[in-house]
């Protein structure tokens, strides 16, 4: 543990650097200019001239040599300085310390309702199931199977589309719930749900497929065997062992969650992380989009983290890497030892 | 392998040679829907593109059994011709990030040591970048259309199957039969293929099923901001992105292409999962 | 669940439509022609009160509060409260009149413009407004450069201005600006405080503005909410308000709402008292009553399709006119719905020296068609004509991902196959508009525009600005340089006109429509008035 942490410290910060690395690549590759994007005025009457183009271009440093621009954006960045907006001016640290506390709310909440409605969706499917460890049930209730079916809907309805029917009901009609979700508690009702809903399908397809797997296991039998109950098994035995791959999944969600709820903060106007990323990559606000990708690189190099330290404590069997590779070395040594005896 | 037998009900059943009523439903469902793919003039004899402004925004009635667009034309046509391209469009996005995530994953997962560190941190930085910039930067290099857009969020899935795959393998990696086959002397690359990855293949699967109408809607996505084919070609997604600023007053525009996708997702899904063989089976 | 909702949302629409037909006749005629004077809402109330919080939704992003850096429309309409302008363009007869300027002299040649200022004005933060303070202005106008687009364009050629007394100051062009005056009435040379002019672009984009305006701004958080407070004592209105003195409502929030959907249902559901950025489904929803619509045309140039003379088949000018004769303007607005009405001309009816050339935009399709045969043009397999192995098949580009342009260009695309020419749709993201524009890289294009000045010809057909059709030099060129430093209005006009004729007459634009903008109140909002660019003021506005 004491050689592994900063080994992934280390690995976190080329993450970090690889990301800043590609998107820059990738945003000089793009046609576009963002100074023109910028300078083009939308309410008509204005066309900037080549010297107020250059001028701007020169305030933001875009006629420099591409290294040269490269190494400063990267020695400013190690400084926490990531330049300033070029659509509005604005600090990008600002931009993001603007969008980020929604963001992380709306992520958290979404995040939990989707933790909650998976476990319980895929544990009552289970239940229903026709699986032997139940003892027998007969063919499958088609309670059972529908539940089985429920993750695919719920990744398949546009995010929109929720929002909307959504705010239809609770906000419009109903007067539950404001449309406009920025404020405080309530307004974090709806979009949470709309968040959750793609994500929990997706945790629930996963769970429900892997505890399914897991309840095929010989000591799933033993357990029910030896007289315990059917929730017990569940919860102590194939819960614990089909969490990994749910936590894995979770884990890329996360990042989606923080990173990529673009349409849900649209629809129900809240600034957001997901939000400002689009209108910086449509707009190719460089220093803006640069910023924000460190951002997602640094949540994904965390809950990557956080995962590789947590599945081990889920599972003691599983190692930080491979058996299969450390086992074949010690069988082909075995091997070679003996045959040269 | 597997130390369990189907519930004796179920052995019964499939010894009859009875099909559970819902995967009847969905193989008619997938059936007719390719059908449409291939031959959507079987369905309806309405023109796709022929648009009527006088009749525009007329919602379901035996006429247009969809309602018409904003454009007049009529919905139902349009969801038929737009399938072929939308299920093909659909179907190269995945089969990119289920190829190229799941190879990356057994390495990682396989190889361990350096090689799982290098993927894994390649995979953390696709993930880091937006999709969006991705999958710009892919469709700027290959141009436009469907299909180049369909590529492009296909390599956006790639670290999503990468990572499951890697996670599966590792904890097969860790069941007996597995170690006994290495003990035994069984070479990695038949490990690989004979023992991890049919067992590790299940929740990849699942997620693949599901991922079928997120990449359909991704797809769409970038259509609708200019990316895909060029109006008026009827595109699934797109036809559901469309109706979004319609939505109050003509809710059928996103609603039923959208049911379509849904259903289609559902099919496919319960198919997957029957050839899988998990009706009421576990896994081998 | 689903079928169960459209039901009852059909049933709701048809009981909304029969009892509310006495509303959807006055709002008939309050406000839905193209073409009609702004209204404000009289219906009810009587003598205005003062107080209350008006909670406004608008349409587009505001990322920038600052009324010279601002380019969408929503920025423009929030901003609009916090300064003053020298000059102010009365909504109901689009008269120009004094506003921070008591009286106005233009120098014959239009270089020269010099202000008397009202006295006793004073700014939020307590300077009061002087020669000095208008000139720093306009200085640091000038000094923002690109970031400023719109006060940059007003202010081309600007040299200088010149303080003559405490209360007199002189502006000086180094060419003849002809459309300056009209420009002082705009938001974008709105008057700011020193200490405003004094400050970076950043922080003025961020809220550091003063102005001397009906509003102070309370706060601002970008792309969610700008709250503004009335300002005491204000005893400055512009000419041709309704009142005197300090504005009615104690505080107007505006809220950002980007969702076409939710705007709509947050006024009929209470969550808003305004909305802007009407669509035509919201106007459609709103005919039978539910809230007051005020709807005015857009002023500028007419959404047209314009063509590139250079590109090798559309350098005919045969092929442009059949193109042109080609287009059914009625369909499109039959498919457009409510806010639209067919563009007569490549400026918009309610634009400054706009002439109707309805007469030379009639639909012919078979006259096109028998053009294009004469052509040597002959149908191919697939309808498209072909002579020489070209293919008459043309690209148009449009910005932005607008629908309400793609609706219309699938239409022109159907009409054009239809003669046998083959369209292809080409959307471009906002982010390469300008790059395709001065690359030329199209053989059509999409323009539109809004402002009441129509110098903006100038500035989209010539080389210096967009040249939107490649045009090199020739007479169209002459006319539009001639125009813009044209200081006589009638001579102008007659200038405007020509150019427009020549526009339309040789091909070079195809006008498709020109659109309102609206926005709708609930019944307890009284007061607001669309000012001549179709945005709301607030200045008389107050709830009942």
């Amino acid at each position: 543990m004491a050689r592994y942490l900063p080994r992934r410290l280390m690995h976190a910060a080329f993450v970090l650097w690889a990301a800043f690395t590609v998107s820059f690549g990738l945003l000089y590759l793009l046609p576009a200019d963002p100074v023109s994007t910028m300078a083009l005025g939308s309410a008509g009457g204005g066309v900037p001239s080549a010297e107020q183009i250059a001028e701007l271009r020169a305030a933001y440093g875009f006629d420099r040599p591409l290294p040269e621009q490269y190494l400063s954006r990267l020695t400013d960045a190690l400084h926490g300085d990531f330049g300033a907006s070029v659509q509005t001016g604005q600090s990008v640290t600002g931009l993001i310390a603007d969008a980020l506390p929604q963001t992380l709310q709306l992520a958290a909440a979404a995040l939990g309702v989707a933790l909650l409605g998976a476990l319980v969706v895929s544990l009552a499917t289970v239940r229903a199931l026709p699986l032997p460890s139940w003892n027998g049930r007969g063919s499958a209730s088609w309670f059972g199977r529908g539940l089985r079916s429920l993750p695919a809907v719920g990744v398949s309805a546009p995010g929109f589309w929720v929002g909307l029917m959504l705010i239809q009901f609770f906000s419009f009609r109903w007067k539950l719930f404001p449309a406009v979700g920025n404020d405080d508690r309530s307004g974090l009702v709806l979009p949470a749900l709309t968040l959750a809903l793609p994500t929990g399908a997706i945790l629930t397809q996963v769970l429900t497929r892997s505890m399914i797997t897991v309840l095929g296991e010989p000591y799933i039998q033993t357990a029910l065997a030896t007289g315990a109950g059917p929730i017990r098994v569940l919860v102590r035995h194939v819960l614990r062992n089909a969490a990994i791959p749910a936590l894995t999944v979770g884990g890329l969600l996360v990042g989606e969650l923080v990173a990529g709820a673009v349409t849900v903060e649209t629809v129900f106007s809240r600034t957001g992380v997901g939000r400002a990323t689009a209108t910086a990559v449509s707009t190719q606000d460089i220093p803006a989009v640069q910023g924000l990708v460190v951002l997602g690189a640094l949540v994904f190099t965390l809950v990557s983290l956080a995962l590789d330290l947590l599945l081990p404590l889920v599972d003691p069997r599983i190692a930080r890497t491979a058996r299969i590779a450390r086992s074949a070395r010690t069988a082909r040594t075995a091997r070679t030892a003996g045959a040269s005896r | 392998m597997s130390v369990l037998e189907a519930a004796p009900g179920e052995a019964a059943a499939r010894a009859r040679r009875t099909y559970p009523p819902g995967l009847v439903v969905a193989v008619v469902v997938l059936a007719l829907i390719l059908l449409a793919a291939s031959v959507p003039g079987l369905f309806s004899g309405r023109d796709p593109l022929a648009a009527d402004p006088v009749h525009r925004l007329r919602p379901p009635s035996e006429a247009h059994p969809f309602g018409t667009d904003e454009l007049g034309r009529d919905l139902f046509a349009r969801v038929l011709h737009g399938a072929a391209l939308s299920l093909s469009a659909a179907a190269i996005a995945l089969v990119i990030g289920v190829l190229c995530g799941v190879a990356l994953g057994l390495i990682a997962g396989t190889a361990g040591g350096r090689t799982d560190e290098v993927v894994m941190r390649a995979t953390d930085v696709l993930l880091a970048i937006p999709a969006l910039l991705v999958s710009l930067a892919v469709v700027t290099a290959l141009g436009f259309g469907t299909v180049r857009t369909a590529v492009a969020v296909g390599v956006t899935g790639i670290a999503g199957f990468a990572r499951i795959t890697r996670a599966e393998v590792l904890r097969v990696s860790l069941a007996p039969y597995t170690e006994a086959a290495q003990v035994i002397g069984v070479r990695r690359a038949a490990v690989l293929l004979r023992h991890v990855l049919p067992n590790a293949w299940g929740p990849v699967f699942g997620y693949a099923a599901v991922q079928f109408g997120a990449s359909l809607l991704a797809v769409s996505t970038l259509g609708f901001l200019g990316y895909g084919a060029p109006p008026p070609t009827p595109e699934w997604g797109s036809l559901v992105a469309s109706g979004r600023s319609y939505f109050a007053g003509a809710w059928w525009l996103s609603t039923l292409p959208g049911l379509v996708i849904a259903a289609t997702v559902l099919a496919a899904n319960r198919i997957a999962r029957a050839v899988h063989g998990e009706d009421g089976v576990v896994p081998r | 669940m689903h079928s169960t909702g459209a039901d009852t949302w059909n049933l709701r629409a048809l009981q909304k439509a029969a009892l509310g037909i006495v509303g959807a006749a006055l709002v008939a005629l309050a406000g839905c022609a193209s073409d009609s004077a702004a209204h404000s809402s009289d219906a009810g109330g009587g003598t205005p009160r003062a107080g209350g919080t008006l909670t406004f939704a608008l349409g587009d992003e505001v990322r920038c509060i600052d009324p010279q850096q601002a380019g969408d429309g929503a920025e423009l309409t929030a901003a609009r409260g916090l300064v003053d302008s020298l000059t102010a363009r009365d909504p109901r007869t689009g008269r120009l009149g004094p506003w921070l300027a008591a009286s106005w002299q233009a120098s014959a040649d239009a270089r020269s413009f010099t202000f008397t200022l009202r006295p006793g004005i004073t700014f939020s933060d307590g300077t009061a407004l002087t020669a000095t303070t208008v000139k720093a202005a306009f200085d640091a106008d000038v000094a923002l450069g690109a970031r400023a687009i719109l006060a940059a364009g007003y202010l081309s050629g600007y040299r200088g201005s010149t303080v003559l007394a405490p209360d007199r100051v002189r502006v000086d062009f180094s060419r003849p600006n002809a459309k300056f005056l009209e420009a002082t009435s705009t938001v974008s040379l709105g008057i700011v405080a020193p200490s405003t002019s004094a400050r970076s672009a950043e922080q003025r984009c961020a809220g550091g503005i003063v102005g001397s305006g009906p509003f102070v701004l309370t706060s601002f958080t970008r792309g969610q909410q700008v709250t503004q407070t009335v300002r005491r004592g204000y005893a400055w209105s512009a000419a041709g308000s309704a009142h005197q003195g300090q504005a009615h409502l104690e505080r107007i929030v505006f809220r950002i709402v980007t969702e076409d959907g939710v705007r709509l249902g947050g006024l009929q559901s209470r969550q808003f008292a305004g909305i802007s950025n009407l669509t035509s489904q919201d106007r459609q929803a709103l005919s039978g009553g539910g809230g007051t619509v005020l709807s005015r045309a857009i002023p500028g140039l007419a959404t047209s399709i314009n063509v590139n003379t250079s590109r090798p088949i559309t350098r005919d000018r045969a092929v442009r006119l059949a193109l042109a004769s080609a287009v059914d303007r009625t369909q499109i607005i039959a498919a457009l719905g409510p806010g639209y009405s067919a563009a007569t001309s490549v400026l918009s009816s309610t634009t400054t020296d706009y002439t109707d050339l309805h007469a030379r935009l009639v639909t012919d399709a078979g006259a096109a068609a028998r053009s294009l045969d004469g052509a040597g043009w002959v149908r191919g397999g697939d309808g498209i004509r072909v002579r020489g192995g070209v293919r008459l098949q043309l690209t148009v580009a449009w910005f932005g991902e607008d629908p309400v342009t793609r609706s219309a260009l699938e239409l022109v695309q159907q009409q054009l196959k239809a003669i046998g020419v083959g369209l292809t749709l080409r959307p471009v993201p906002t982010s390469g508009a300008l790059a395709t524009l001065k690359g030329g890289d199209y053989d059509l294009v999409v323009g539109q525009s809004s402002t009441a000045d129509p110098d903006i010809l100038r500035i989209y057909y010539t080389v210096e600005g967009l040249n939107a059709v490649r045009l090199g030099d020739g007479p169209l060129r002459t006319v539009l340089l001639t125009q813009s430093t044209q200081a006589d209005p009638a001579k102008r006009a007659a200038l405007v006109s020509q150019a427009q004729q020549h526009l339309i007459g040789d091909g070079y634009a195809i006008p498709l429509f020109e659109q309102s903008a609206a926005v709708a109140l609930s019944s307890s909002v009284h007061g607001v008035v669309l000012d001549t660019l179709a945005r709301p003021l607030f200045y008389d506005a107050w709830l009942s």
